[in-house]
């Protein structure tokens, strides 16, 4: 499950734990490669959380609803990585 | 030459707007109270990222070794120096062996002080009686036409007042973004109850009392995210500024940023309403006080221009 973790992150959630292994493999992932509006990763062993400026994505698509575009950038990096299909 | 810390009040802290990379010993996770960070700059014609120093609800008592240019920002703390009443939000230009003192105040909790042409310290940034902050004096033309202008007068007549940052800090109403996996029973109890803050831990947690949160339990080790709003024994606990550990208390919402200057001033035994709200209505809200808090500085740019050539003519 994606959802909006405030004004400034979304959060994926699973309830089963994720292997560390994995969470390190995305950590670097996510580090080594640009992205348009995800500035940072937090994880847990539930939970892959990206950050963004949402101020930034608003003037960039001039709308005030930022946070589709954001998940969307977020979940297209998980299937890239393989994590999600 | 520096500012002296004559006593260190409760807790100082010399600290960024961002969380940066930190020389050893310091740790530079941030501004709790972002826009009074950045206000205290702008008035004195520093780049609003400039270090400042953070406060917390007894602020240090300092003395000034060289003409120094200072505002100050956030709670309504009032200070005294050679009798002379110094308010926040004013610019005020201090001489040496001048010594400004605080006077405590019922409201608020974080004043940040920013000086002119900027600071920083040696060793920890965490500052203690007789510690000394370093002033770099990377002075603009703007800031020499400030020292010219306040040479005869050592404060600015104008300020930003009050009741401009009233709707910022004054209600004690919180927004929480909801999560798509909460009952509306909880948030039915997180909007009907007033909450009183029983206990913060610095710059990391404020703790409520009020009636018991009953959150299913999940079993998920959630982020340590600003603003978070967790819920431990029954209890809500705010995230603040330098709550960044995994949690397992349930996760319920989160405080977006735009409330989160008037959360951090928020002391023990402050009242914390919440109102619960969705993702857009929150980005609305942040872009609303984003072009308002532009505006204001404009305004204060503005206005320090009209000044200037003012004293000029």
């Amino acid at each position: 499950m994606f959802f909006a973790n405030g004004d400034h992150a979304v959060t994926y959630q699973q309830n089963e734990v994720i292997d560390p292994a994995v969470l390190k493999r995305l950590k670097n992932a996510f580090d080594t490669s640009a992205h348009e509006y995800l500035t940072e990763i937090i994880t847990t062993e539930n939970t892959l959380t990206f950050m963004y400026e949402p101020i930034k994505v608003m003037e960039s698509h001039d709308t005030i609803e930022p946070c589709g575009l954001v998940i969307e950038e977020a979940q297209g990096f998980l299937v890239e990585k393989g994590f999600l299909k | 030459m520096s500012l002296i810390i004559q006593d260190s009040g409760l807790f100082s802290i010399v600290q960024s707007l961002n969380e940066q990379p930190s020389p050893e010993g310091q740790e530079l996770k941030g501004a709790c109270d972002r826009l009074a960070h950045q206000l205290a700059n702008q008035l004195v014609g520093n780049k609003k990222d400039e270090l400042t120093i953070e406060m917390t609800v007894k602020p240090a008592i300092i003395k000034f070794t060289e003409p120094t240019i200072i505002a100050f920002s956030g709670a309504e703390f009032t200070g005294r120096c050679n009798n002379q009443e110094v308010l926040p939000n004013r610019i005020y230009l201090f001489d040496r062996g001048d010594v400004l003192k605080f006077v405590d105040t019922p409201r608020g909790n974080r004043v940040y002080i920013a000086v002119a042409g900027g600071i920083k310290v040696e060793g920890s940034n965490i500052l203690k009686s007789g510690d000394e902050v370093i002033m770099c004096r990377d002075y603009t033309f703007q800031h020499d036409e400030l020292f010219n202008m306040l040479r005869n007068k050592n404060m600015v007549s104008w300020g930003v007042d009050t009741y401009s940052l009233v709707e910022i800090y004054l209600s004690d109403l919180f927004h929480v973004v909801r999560r798509p996996d909460i009952s509306d029973e909880v948030y039915d109890t997180l909007e009907s109850t007033e909450f009183t803050v029983s206990k913060e831990k610095n710059r990391v947690s404020l703790h409520l009392e009020g009636k018991e949160l009953e959150a299913d339990p999940s079993n998920i080790t959630h982020p340590g995210i600003k603003g978070g709003v967790y819920v431990a024994a029954g209890k809500p606990v705010l995230a603040l500024n330098d709550f960044d550990q995994p949690t397992t208390a349930e996760h319920v919402g989160t405080i977006p940023s735009y409330h989160m200057h008037k959360l951090s001033q928020k002391r023990r035994g402050s009242k914390v309403k919440f109102k619960v709200i969705d993702c857009d209505d929150a980005h609305a809200n942040l872009y609303a006080q984003n072009l308002w808090v532009k505006s204001l500085f404009k305004a204060i740019d503005y206005r320090l221009s009209k000044e200037l050539v003012k004293e000029k003519m």
